[in-house]
């Protein structure tokens, strides 16, 4: 019964994330896994992250508060002969919920007020082979499947007249990427490098009012590659690692894509029962703010990974930081909860094995 | 006690739950990170390329009541035949009995009319008031009448009439007679659809009273054929009239190719100023329909649902009847944009008149219609395309 909600919970894909800048580009990004840490290749894993968030926003002047919850990732690893490996990996690459709303404008003779509420965002779903050689280095491919759909909503009123329209924007995404990585393990370090190159990127665009819906427009536009490192650390008690990912962007449609960064640093301390882990991090999107501002965003977290007998890890992470650009804030601080189930696995290996 | 697996396990399972409860706060922030969606309301008065009016004819011959009556413009005539009537001849007299409605259910008037034979066969569906090819045209098979025989003169004062019936006019009482009002006002009497009040023919002889049936075959058949019919009026000006019931309406067209297509209106007000000449009531109603097909005055095709409504006192000197979601129709479908169609409510408050008691509500449009439109821009999508 606990497995078959595993499974489900993350089809509760309806959840939120939530940011003023989801307006830009294709929306806020998400790192795929593989690209912050290393996870281990020689355990079959299973691993199923949650996110909520509150986020304040202000200007200065006037400002939003919103709470929201998102399923962050689904990823299962299992280790093949030959020192093979297969992952598959279901995340949110591109998020575009966001709330907007204008202040009362005057035109006319008539005051109108516009709110618009964004939702969904661009879904990956990543599949990987890997291949160990000699327990030093590793090659890995990796096929991205990007789908998923948005939906705007604008709700137009008219102070005057006392009338309300809605209008809503569906977009529909259909999208491949490939990637390759490559890793060595020296001891106690371990490196790995990565690139991903993402092909292009269909949108289809419906207008749908009251009256009817309409395809209006079908576009193309190229995600920003993605290339980096992560540098890590491993000994008895305490591991360190450093990501760095480079968001390179050869789209120049209305899009206005420039080349985003993101560094974070983790660490991780062996305290038993428990594991205590600190991050840090700081990301440059790869869009610019309305004004031609750069959106930055610089957050600290810490945590905890709880050991769970026969089934894996129990995590929790309480992450706070600061996104702005322009006259724009925005404080956010997410509580991230997940499983990690690995010696589960062995158990049912072993149940099978008979 | 839980164990430390079951712990984590619930606890992840609550807060997950708990957080799903969560909402947020909205307020007026982050509109010019978008990029897109103007922020301005447009506003258009717009006026008809084409006004016309014309007049409507409304099957009565079925109606419930039987309106006699008449006063500046209108004058409401009242068909009567009698079928069978044979044996007319056992009796010592025979009447026709009229019933009014009853003064204290609804006012009429005292009323005389003349009674002439029409010349021209006619049944009760036939003399509804289709026009046969203008608005002051009767029907060929209506009420050609025959101005120089008198057969009777009949006043209704009363809530029963009686007219004694002549064995010698058999013939006229079968082609049927037409009554015609010699005073103003109006009453209203129950036709052989209004079973309460219908007429009915009484045989009298030295000691007895016989009722004659309507049911064929019986021994003593009568059946009464019954229908108002309106003798046509001049128009009382060369102003746009604006009737009600069997009377006129207005047509308009207004063009709407100035607006943008991609738009959502957001109000279409019809400004209509107006002058009423006359009216039953102190409140006046009217409704406004699109017409489905190209306008062809009287025969104009209108859409079954009606588009927009107002109610106005009778004193108003204007009237504005919304209908946004026709115009936002016409921009979405140019094509479907035929005009529109002003008129007084068909409506009636009193069941048992049914349209009948609007007849001679009246009035006319005073300067020219305004249609005034507000719109906004349907927002721009977030992803352009090559097709934009």
């Amino acid at each position: 019964m606990r497995r078959l909600l595993i499974f489900l919970l993350p089809l509760g894909s309806v959840l939120l994330a939530y940011s003023i800048f989801n307006t830009h580009g294709l929306g806020g990004y998400t790192t795929p896994a593989e690209f912050l840490k290393i996870p281990s290749r020689t355990q079959t894993s299973l691993e199923v992250h949650f996110t909520s968030e509150y986020v304040y926003a202000t200007d200065g002047q006037a400002g939003q508060n919103a709470f929201l919850v998102r399923p962050e990732r689904f990823r299962f690893y299992v280790p093949l002969p030959w020192r093979f490996g297969l992952g598959a990996q279901m995340a949110q690459r591109f998020n575009l919920d966001f709330y907007v709303e204008s202040d009362s404008a005057r035109s006319a003779d008539y005051t109108l007020i516009r709110r618009v509420k964004g939702r969904g965002g661009i879904e990956g779903l990543r599949l990987s082979l890997d291949k160990g050689f000699y327990d030093i280095a590793y090659l890995g491919v990796g096929y991205e499947r990007l789908f998923g759909g948005a939906w705007e909503r604008w709700d137009s009123e008219i102070v005057e007249l006392g009338e309300m329209t809605v209008d809503s924007l569906l977009y529909y995404f259909g999208g491949n990427g490939v990637w390759g990585m490559a890793g060595f393990k020296l001891g106690p370090l371990q490196l790995r490098g990565f690139y991903g190159y993402p092909l292009d990127l269909g949108v289809t665009t419906e207008v749908q009012t009251s009256r009817d819906t309409t395809v209006v427009d079908s576009a193309s536009y190229t995600p920003p590659a993605e290339l980096g490192g992560i540098l890590a650390y491993s000994a008895n008690k305490l591991e360190l690692g450093l990501a760095y990912i480079q968001q390179k962007a050869s789209d120049h449609t209305s899009l206005s894509f420039i080349t985003g960064h993101l560094v974070e640093a983790n660490a991780a301390y062996k305290f038993k029962p428990f594991i205590l882990t600190g991050k840090a991090g700081w990301k440059s999107w790869y869009v610019e703010s309305a004004d031609g501002s750069p959106i930055r965003d610089t957050y600290l977290g810490i945590g905890t990974r709880i050991p769970i007998e026969s089934y894996g890890y129990g995590i929790l992470e309480l992450t706070g930081g600061l996104r702005e650009a322009g006259a724009i804030s925005e404080y956010h601080v997410e509580l991230r909860a997940g499983l990690e189930f690995r010696e589960l696995w062995k158990k049912r290996e072993r149940m099978w094995g008979g | 006690m839980l164990s430390r697996k079951s712990l984590v396990i619930k606890s992840f399972y609550l807060t997950f739950f708990l957080l799903l409860l969560a909402g947020c706060e909205e307020g007026p922030l982050g509109f010019e990170e978008l990029g897109r969606g103007e922020l301005e309301v447009h506003h258009f008065v717009l006026e008809p390329d084409t006004v016309a009016t014309f007049s409507k004819q409304i099957a009565l011959g079925e109606a419930t009541t039987l309106i006699g009556g008449r006063d500046d413009l209108t004058e409401a005539r009242i068909l009567i035949s009698i079928d069978g009537l044979d044996s007319i001849v056992a009796f010592d007299s025979v009447k026709l009995l009229l019933r009014r409605y009853p003064a204290d259910e609804i006012a009429s008037s005292d009323v005389t009319f003349s009674i002439y034979p029409v010349t021209a066969d006619w049944d009760e569906i036939g003399c509804t008031w289709v026009l046969a090819d203008a608005y002051n045209k009767w029907l060929e098979l209506g009420a050609e009448f025959d101005e120089s025989d008198l057969v009777a003169e009949l006043t209704v004062a009363d809530d029963t009439v009686e007219w004694i019936l002549d064995p010698d006019r058999l013939e006229t009482y079968q082609q049927g007679m037409i009554l015609l009002p010699e005073n103003e006002g109006f009453c209203y009497l129950g036709s052989d659809e209004k079973e309460v009040y219908a007429p009915f023919i009484l045989g009298f002889d030295a000691d007895d009273t016989t009722r004659f049936s309507s049911v064929a075959g019986s021994d003593y058949y009568a059946a009464v054929h019954d229908a108002t019919i309106l003798k046509p009026y001049e128009a009382p000006s060369p102003d746009t009239l604006l009737g009600a019931g069997l009377a006129w309406r207005v047509f308009m067209h207004f063009s709407l190719d100035t607006l943008p297509q991609d738009i959502d209106v957001t109000s279409a007000d019809l400004v209509v100023e107006y002058e009423n000449f006359f009216s039953p009531e102190n409140t006046l109603d009217f409704v406004c329909y699109r017409l489905i097909d190209d306008y062809a005055g009287r025969f104009s095709a209108l859409s079954s649902a009606i588009a927009g409504r107002d109610s106005i006192d009778v004193t108003s000197d204007s009237l504005s009847v919304s209908f946004v979601g026709v115009v936002q129709f016409w921009v979405d479908e140019p094509d479907s944009n035929f005009g529109l169609v002003l008129s007084h409510s068909f409506l009636e408050a009193i069941p048992s008149f049914g349209q009948e008691k609007h007849v001679h509500a009246l009035g006319r449009i005073t300067g020219t219609p305004r249609l005034v439109v507000t719109y906004t821009a349907v927002p721009e999508t977030r992803f352009p395309g090559e097709e934009r």
